[in-house]
């Protein structure tokens, strides 16, 4: 039998390619930030400040930007 | 840094003629680490744009929409890990009220940890100051013994830790001297620092 090394041509978009790994990040990323904020609930009620709120702010609205980019991600492939 | 009678603070598991009479957390310069990261991590798509941008044979082909992507998920990355370390530092606190010591250790978003003891179950406190930085910023570690099976405290990288260990064994030579398990401690007239 006669082997021979072939060779396979692939012509891939890097957007394409940067889009995909990010919605991958930005999955992991939503559901790190959704414990995140659960833990900081937790905290802020085992021990209260009066920067609390602020600090559950800051989570929620970081839990929200990464939806937000999630859906723009989505958008973008779709598009 | 520490928060004395100014910041109206309670914790789970107060007891109701309780009063929160020093809390500490580590001193804010163990957080310039990651102050300085943060602002190189900050400036790595500018750096990256101006390679691709002004070195010569270098082409990168990917669309403007895609850029905005890639650069908005990493800033809320960096955002993230500033976020999470700044937790870090924020919710260890090392408190001391007339009654007990209580060490609540955040470690991480699936780890966090409340050791308490009784002022009359301390027996010995030490501190350390070690390294140009903590001499240079007078913050150290204090070391408190306690009696039984309770673990002992360590309470890392506190701002002024020889006043801290004396502060401690005052309150606890209080309560063994009056046999009534609270230590009487007078907050100061200006609240903002003991």
């Amino acid at each position: 039998m006669n082997f021979q090394p072939t060779l396979l041509k692939f012509n891939v978009d890097a957007n394409f390619l940067i889009q995909i790994f990010l919605l991958v990040v930005l999955v992991l990323y939503i559901g790190y930030s959704a414990l995140l904020y659960k833990q900081l609930l937790i905290l802020n009620k085992n021990f209260s400040t009066p920067k609390g709120p602020l600090l559950n702010i800051m989570g929620l609205a970081n839990l929200l930007i990464a939806s937000g980019l999630f859906l723009y991600a989505i958008i973008l492939r779709l598009i | 840094m520490e928060i004395t009678g100014a910041e109206k603070v309670t914790f789970e598991g107060e007891w109701d003629d309780e009063n929160v009479i020093i809390l500490r957390r580590a001193h804010f310069i163990v957080n310039l680490s990651w102050l300085v990261s943060t602002v190189v991590a900050l400036w790595v798509p500018f750096l990256v744009w101006a390679f691709f941008k002004f070195v010569p044979g270098i082409k990168l082909s990917i669309n403007h929409q895609t850029t905005l992507l890639l650069n908005s998920v990493w800033f809320l990355v960096v955002f993230f890990v500033a976020f999470q370390t700044f937790l870090n530092w924020y919710f260890n606190i090392y408190i001391i009220t007339n009654k007990r010591l209580v060490d609540l250790d955040f470690f991480s978003v699936f780890f966090h940890k409340v050791s308490q003891a009784t002022l009359d179950k301390v027996q010995d406190v030490e501190f350390e100051k070690k390294g140009i930085l903590q001499n240079f910023f007078d913050y150290g570690d204090v070391q408190i013994e306690t009696a039984g099976e309770i673990s002992n405290f360590c309470f890392e990288n506190i701002p002024n830790p020889e006043g801290y260990a004396k502060q401690v064994l005052q309150l606890a030579s209080k309560i063994r001297g009056s046999g009534l398990g609270e230590a009487v401690y007078e907050l100061p007239t200006n609240p903002t620092k003991i």
